[in-house]
């Protein structure tokens, strides 16, 4: 323990030493290596913008060498572990939120908070780096609550916290004609778009493209979306449910599961039958499917609609090319039409950062590479570049005032439907072992077992992975390290003469860590 | 005084051996040892110390970063318990079954392609036996998956083509069918690497054998069920471990092809121990399944080897 804190305490002191010093400081040669699944050969353009950015920077600092490292995201997360337990991950990765969460808390990360509490040194208007984040600050409390040392472990990138983005359906315009539906008319709400699935599949046209991978996943979320709005604050006292206490929302809903009280919500029922039902308007022999066979289903003109990532967009624009006219709508909520437990509203914007690039905590050992990497990533999150890069790659970004291109406007959740916070949804499947709740749905969607059946069998998987979660949180490097840390840090800060506005925000981590101590030994049954 | 005479006697045996190792192999033996060092050296880093890191693994509950804790046996205990480890068992008979019923093919195509004696067919067909080991596996895998496409695959579009829509099936989408196709996957069911294994066993064969069947009058049966197989049962041998040890421990085929779907329909054991390492993140708990597999196919192998006789067995 006591060397944990020497050890934060020294990589403190070197941080602070570099305090507004991010700007390449000497003509030392450096070489940063970007690890990220998107790459040269990659259908989506985001690594044509990446790389503009950084051809960009190596003409400003000849000294510093940027190489891409490519691995598409089957065997990304494999690759990244052998990588940091060889010692030999690369400088800047691209990271999911929940690597990004992984690797914090197994303290494989740089943690980027006071750089980004210093100035840019490519945005000379702001007093600080985060400042220039849409949100600033309060953008990033999700992510220092969800890791043990309250910090900020990420760079973010290609999303913007004020847009509740989704993944929409992409649909072939002919296909709906064929089925004598109004090209033009999209669904509203649920009953809507079953109803139009209904029509395709009787004009013998497959509605749905599926696969056995992501949309898995994706389509759960579609339905449980508008289940469950709040429902996990039925467990907790109002100190724990009041407003501005969302930060707590995983833990309240891990601690739930742990104690066995989301095994079988009222609602879960008709969430999970909903689920089945849309499942049968999906490509036959779905769960035998990838993926790329699912789009090429929908490139050929077989299959009418395929939920897309706004990352896709550019790939299925190239190779539909003209083919058939297409189009995309939001995916419709769940309302009361269908289920009388549904809220018909949509998730509101999380108004928070959510991922990008995170950095390995190795570029500390070396003073200078610390701050090429710091420089760089200042320079790669400046307005100017940021816009370069959105309109390469048709992205968002989450820096004020850069302009989102024109064709992700399909993206952006209608604004009316978008405020439902703090959604359960069905942990109880998703949040269940990662290896085991897919194959068990793909029995239940396709009636190789039953509601119970499938129930009982996440539900045990789901406790046990959430009782894990609690106890590593009450471990020694739990919560009471987290907040040990946290209190240096504030600590220390106070002494630099931090400005009031980041020891407020310091102070805000220390109150969040205790308030979840709190709640974790006031709930958590073991 | 003792002491001193049998430390004299230790010297002059180490001082033997020495010589001993000189004058049995002179200088070449250091040599050879040299060459051999390096193949040592790498087995020893990459098969032997993997093998016993996973065997020292499998006591404990570990992440793959954190603190492992030491659980003892319970990883073992939990795959006697864990339901899905059982299922992938029996999807691994059945493959194992499958595997040991098709290696038949292999050798009843050799045997009757050895009796060719044609000089010019002999080289055609050989030539044709060995096109197919430059096609990467993993390109014939896919092309199989691509052809298995309830939507745009091969199967189907033959069938709609031959006005037999009513036999399209969805294939690896099917929980009933779908190890059945990845067994077909193999069709004909001719493995090149065994075949020309068998065929240089079935060469190697003297000439005599068989003019001296011929004059006995020994028929095209006969001649397979008392000679060729038994001639060729070392051959068989080496094949049927190799069979043996791919079912039980081989996954790529499943990963690749239907990730052990759909549900737990075609998991098997090796690919749900790459689950548990890599998606649910239980490291302990998948080395554990490891060993379970290392040594059912250690067993086994060492069951066939003691069983099944070659030619040299019987010598």
């Amino acid at each position: 323990m006591a060397k944990r804190m020497l050890g934060t305490l020294l990589a403190l002191a070197l941080v602070f030493g570099l305090f507004g010093a991010a700007a390449v400081a000497d003509d030392k040669a450096y070489t940063i290596r970007i690890m990220s699944w998107h790459g040269e050969e990659s259908p989506t353009k985001m690594f044509n913008g990446y790389k503009q950015i950084v051809d960009n920077y190596m003409a400003d600092h000849p000294n510093v060498k940027i190489q891409f490292v490519f691995q598409p995201m089957d065997g990304y997360k494999e690759l990244l572990d052998t990588q940091f337990i060889a010692g030999s991950a690369p400088e800047v990765i691209h990271m999911q939120p929940w690597m990004t969460k992984e690797y914090a808390n197994k303290e494989m990360l740089y943690d980027l908070t006071n750089a980004f509490h210093s100035a840019s040194a490519y945005a000379p208007e702001a007093v600080a780096w985060i400042d220039t984040f849409d949100l600033g600050e309060a953008s990033f409390s999700k992510t220092k609550a969800e890791n043990k040392f309250g910090g900020i472990f990420f760079l973010p990138n290609d999303n913007n916290p004020k847009y509740a983005v989704g993944q929409p359906m992409l649909y072939n315009k002919d296909l709906f004609a064929k089925a004598g539906l109004d090209p033009e008319k999209t669904p509203r709400n649920w009953k809507e778009y079953m109803d139009i699935c209904q029509a395709l599949l009787e004009a013998g046209i497959v509605p749905i493209a599926s696969d056995n991978e992501r949309y898995m996943s994706w389509s759960l979320g579609q339905v449980q979306t508008s289940f469950g709005e709040k429902y996990i604050n039925t467990f907790f006292s109002d100190k724990y449910n009041a407003q501005g206490s969302g930060d707590l929302f995983r833990d309240k809903v891990y601690i739930a599961l742990a104690n066995g009280q989301l095994r079988d919500a009222p609602y879960y029922r008709d969430l999970l039958t909903i689920w089945k039902e849309y499942a049968g308007y999906w490509q036959p022999g779905w769960p035998g499917i990838t993926w790329p066979d699912a789009k090429t289903s929908v490139v050929l003109g077989t299959v009418a609609m395929q939920q897309i990532g706004t990352w896709d967009l550019d790939d299925y624009t190239a190779t539909i090319s003209g083919e058939f006219a297409w189009g995309v709508f939001p995916v419709p909520v769940v309302d009361k039409q269908t289920s009388e437990y549904a809220s018909g509203l949509d998730h509101a914007a999380s108004n928070q950062q959510d991922y990008g690039f995170s950095v390995n905590k190795s570029i500390a050992r070396d003073p200078g590479l610390e701050a090429a990497v710091l420089d760089f990533l200042q320079f790669l999150s400046s307005k100017e570049q940021q816009q370069i890069y959105v309109d390469i790659a048709t992205a968002f970004s989450p820096i004020t005032g850069v302009e989102i291109p024109d064709a992700l406007a399909g993206f952006v959740s209608p604004v009316e439907l978008s405020i439902a916070t703090e959604v359960v949804g069905c942990p109880t499947v998703d949040w269940s072992d990662g290896s085991t709740w897919g194959p068990y749905a793909q029995d239940y969607l396709t009636g190789e077992t039953d509601l119970d059946t499938f129930l009982g069998k996440v539900a045990d998987a789901s406790q046990k992975a959430a009782q894990e979660y609690i106890d590593k949180l009450l471990a020694d490097d739990g919560l009471a390290a987290q907040l040990a840390a946290a209190e240096v840090k504030y600590e220390e800060l106070k002494a630099g003469g931090a400005a009031q506005a980041t020891l407020a925000s310091q102070q805000g981590v220390v109150d969040m860590l205790k308030l979840r101590q709190d709640m974790v030994s006031e709930y958590y049954k073991k | 005084m003792a002491q001193a005479a049998a430390a004299r006697a230790g010297a002059s045996l180490r001082k033997t051996s020495r010589k001993s190792l000189r004058n049995t192999w002179g200088k070449s033996a250091w040599i050879g040892l040299a060459f051999v060092a390096p193949a040592v050296a790498f087995s020893l880093v990459f098969d032997w110390y993997p093998m016993l890191e996973g065997m020292y693994r499998s006591l404990f509950s570990w992440d793959g970063f954190g603190k492992p804790l030491f659980v003892g046996l319970r990883n073992f205990a939990d795959i006697f318990r864990d339901e899905v480890f059982w299922i992938a068992v029996k999807n691994m008979l059945f493959f194992l079954a499958a595997n040991l019923v098709l290696m038949f093919p292999t050798i009843i195509a050799c045997v009757v392609l050895f009796r060719i004696r044609s000089g010019r067919a002999q080289f055609v067909y050989r030539v044709l036996f060995c096109i197919p080991m430059v096609v990467p596996y993993m390109v014939v895998i896919l092309m199989w998956k691509f052809m298995y496409n309830p939507q745009y695959g091969v199967f189907n579009n033959l069938l709609a083509l031959l006005d037999l829509k009513e036999l399209q099936r969805t294939w690896l989408g099917d929980p009933r069918l779908v190890k059945w196709c990845i067994v077909f996957m193999g069709f004909p069911f001719v493995t090149t690497n065994a075949a020309l294994i068998y065929l240089g066993g079935l060469k190697s064969i003297s000439e005599s054998v068989w003019e001296a069947a011929m004059l006995d009058g020994c028929g095209p049966v006969r001649k397979f069920v008392s000679l060729e197989f038994p001639l060729i049962a070392g051959q068989f041998k080496l094949n049927l471990i190799g069979a043996i040890s791919g079912a039980i421990t081989g996954y790529g085929l499943q990963m690749i092809l239907t990730k052990g779907g759909p549900g737990h329909s075609s998991l098997v054991p090796g690919l749900y121990m790459y689950n548990q390492a890599f998606s649910a993140k239980r490291f302990g708990f998948a080395s554990a399944i490891g060993m379970v597999l290392f040594l059912v196919s250690l067993l086994v192998t060492l069951l066939t080897m003691r069983f099944v006789k070659g030619q040299e067995d019987i010598k």
